[in-house]
């Protein structure tokens, strides 16, 4: 089959390799439909993210038709048209039972390199680095889906791909960070980021009843889709206003009720604050350029919540954790508990709340992903989205 | 890392020999010549060098040790060190001997320390040192027992160090597992047996069924 390989940095190729096979007696092979490419891809594709080999499989955002079932998933039938959410859950374990399924203790392989970065590892996930389990990942025209009696989310017929796609990771995720808001009547929520993250945040936000969405970024086409598209009720464009005024300015001079990082460790800023965390994340010396954070840290309202969905891999310099303490802030974080959320998303989907698909600025043939990637990087064409089609 | 019980005192020569390591090594690379003159040599550039490298590998030692706390294996590393420090001044004694009473005497220190790390290498590595590991199992502790006696050899074998406790709020057990160092079961194992208890089988990537490094991709043949 062909599959999207990570062949170092900035170097992606669609390559032949062998077909996926059935290991473990709770899998089901898909053949992929559609894969997107995700922002957390760009982390990979930029070599910010350890433990990559030559030739691991990108993607975390697929669906398709599942092809083949283990003896083991008796939930799921040749045929059937699934979404594959991004974590690898066993659904056994106490992190799975609690519904925190990207912390499952159970799916990945290689937890013991996690546990050395991170402490205690979190959950196997797809095409995202051997720390994370080295799982082929889902741009390809096959994949392995493992614990696929836990995972898949079975997408009825008359609903198209792009409707359902980003149930796999980016809607889900938008709408957790939205939801650790704790969103109540009137309040502001401001968003750092519209990328398609930040833009299912916003939307998110709204769905959840906020009274203001105020969106942070500094590309007009984003800013534009966040106000039309999204439902955000304000703009800041801080490569032309401080940020932190203009979030003064349009709160009373109080801060919003919540902050969302969309962002996450690559941010962009400018001035000399950018230019030290670049430096010291050249030289080693951190390994995420926490901007984002650290201004949505300082804006967010006292005692308010700061919640935070942008990945973050490694250590991060001059964390603001005065301001986080003497103001009673609250930080909430986590990858994605995609799970717990897609089978009300898919709901929300049916009822016409929300069509995810209105992001989706690039449609690609999956032999494209290298341009994909490179136009995603580079804002080329206004890109918001690259959907791959097999 | 895993919590060891070790004598205080042991690990406090470690310390002390992986600051020693760091003191010398400095001293060698930045004032090599006081050294050789300390040390009873001739001068010459060669000399000059050689100390500087063995300077840096002092240091690199001294790190290591200090880096991992507890551990014999830095230890025995530096005591590799000093027998070739030793061959480099037996050496020396033939050819560029300036003061033989001092190089003799920088010898005995060798011989000292080196004696040191053998006895610290051996107290750390010993057999009555206990390494602790420890699981929870989202299972009862009867259910957890039993197929933990079944699970391998090994496993057996380790069954007379290993307890099986509950967890507060029954939420499963918790396994703590005091081996003597010869019992090899490592954190990865205990987490294999978790996973075959929780969901029925040890859980496979495209990577991690193979030894050692390997791109996540599916490959021909499955080589279990």
């Amino acid at each position: 089959m062909r599959a999207t390989c990570w062949m170092g940095r900035h170097d992606v190729r669609v390559q032949n390799v062998p077909d996926p096979k059935i290991l473990n007696s709770r899998d089901a092979i898909v053949r992929v439909t559609s894969t997107a490419i995700c922002g957390s891809d760009l982390h990979l594709y930029n070599g910010y993210i350890p433990t990559m080999e030559k030739g691991d499989i990108l993607g975390h955002e697929f669906m398709g038709e599942v092809v083949d079932v283990a003896p083991g998933v008796t939930n799921l039938m040749p045929g059937d048209r699934v979404v594959v959410p991004f974590p690898i859950a066993c659904g056994a374990c106490a992190m799975c039972q609690a519904e925190l399924y990207s912390c499952c203790e159970n799916s990945n392989p290689n937890a013991w390199i996690a546990e050395k970065m991170l402490g205690h590892s979190p959950a196997g996930c797809f095409g995202y680095s051997h720390m994370l389990g080295g799982f082929a990942g889902g741009q390809a025209e096959y994949v392995r889906v493992p614990f696929a009696d836990v995972g898949p989310l079975k997408i009825p017929d008359h609903l198209d791909d792009e409707q359902v796609l980003f149930l796999s990771d980016i809607l889900p995720t938008g709408y957790m960070g939205a939801e650790m808001c704790d969103i109540q009547p009137g309040d502001v929520i401001a968003v750092w980021g519209c990328g398609p993250v930040g833009q299912f945040a916003i939307a998110s936000a709204r769905m959840l009843g906020a009274e203001r969405i105020i969106a942070i970024d500094r590309f007009p086409y984003r800013l534009k889709m966040a106000m039309e598209r999204a439902g955000a009720t304000d703009i800041i464009n801080y490569e032309e206003t401080n940020t932190h005024e203009a979030l003064n300015e349009m709160t009373g001079g109080r801060g919003p009720d919540a902050c969302i990082d969309a962002v996450g460790m690559e941010a962009h800023s400018h001035g000399a604050q950018y230019a030290y965390d670049r430096v010291k994340q050249v030289a080693k010396l951190e390994t995420d350029r926490p901007i984002a954070l650290r201004e949505a840290i300082r804006a967010c309202r006292n005692g308010g919540t700061v919640s935070v969905i942008g990945v973050y891999g490694g250590f991060i310099d001059k964390f603001p954790m005065g301001s986080v303490m003497n103001r009673s802030l609250t930080i909430r974080s986590g990858q994605c508990h995609v799970h717990r959320y897609m089978r009300p998303l898919l709901e929300r989907i049916e009822r016409g709340d929300i069509d995810p698909s209105f992001i989706i600025s690039h449609r690609m043939k999956l032999g494209d992903a290298p341009e994909g990637y490179s136009t995603f990087l580079h804002k080329e064409d206004e890109c918001m989205k690259v959907v791959l089609h097999t | 890392m895993n919590p060891q019980t070790i004598r205080p005192l042991d690990r406090r020569l470690a310390k002390g020999l992986g600051w020693f390591s760091i003191g010398l090594g400095v001293a060698q690379l930045a004032a090599p010549r006081s050294v050789r003159r300390l040390i009873g040599l001739t001068d010459g550039r060669g000399v000059n060098l050689t100390l500087r490298a063995v300077g840096a590998r002092e240091i690199a030692s001294g790190v290591a040790i200090l880096s991992m706390p507890g551990r014999s294996r830095p230890v025995w590393a530096r005591v590799v060190g000093d027998a070739i420090d030793l061959g480099l001044l037996g050496w020396a004694m033939r050819d560029i001997c300036k003061n033989r009473t001092r190089l003799i005497g920088a010898m005995t220190a060798v011989v000292g320390v080196a004696a040191l790390g053998v006895f610290v290498g051996k107290r750390l590595g010993g057999r009555n040192n206990i390494v602790t590991r420890t699981i929870t199992i989202n299972r009862m502790p009867e259910e957890v027992r039993r197929a933990w006696v079944a699970f391998d050899d090994r496993a057996a074998e380790a069954l007379e160090y290993t307890s099986f406790r509950a967890a507060p709020g029954g939420r499963g057990t918790e396994m703590v597992l005091k081996l003597p160092r010869h019992l090899k079961i490592t954190e990865s194992d205990l987490r294999r047996f978790k996973q075959v208890m929780e969901t029925g089988e040890i859980v496979h990537s495209d990577s991690s069924i193979h030894r050692g490094m390997h791109a996540a991709q599916p490959s021909e043949g499955i080589p279990l």
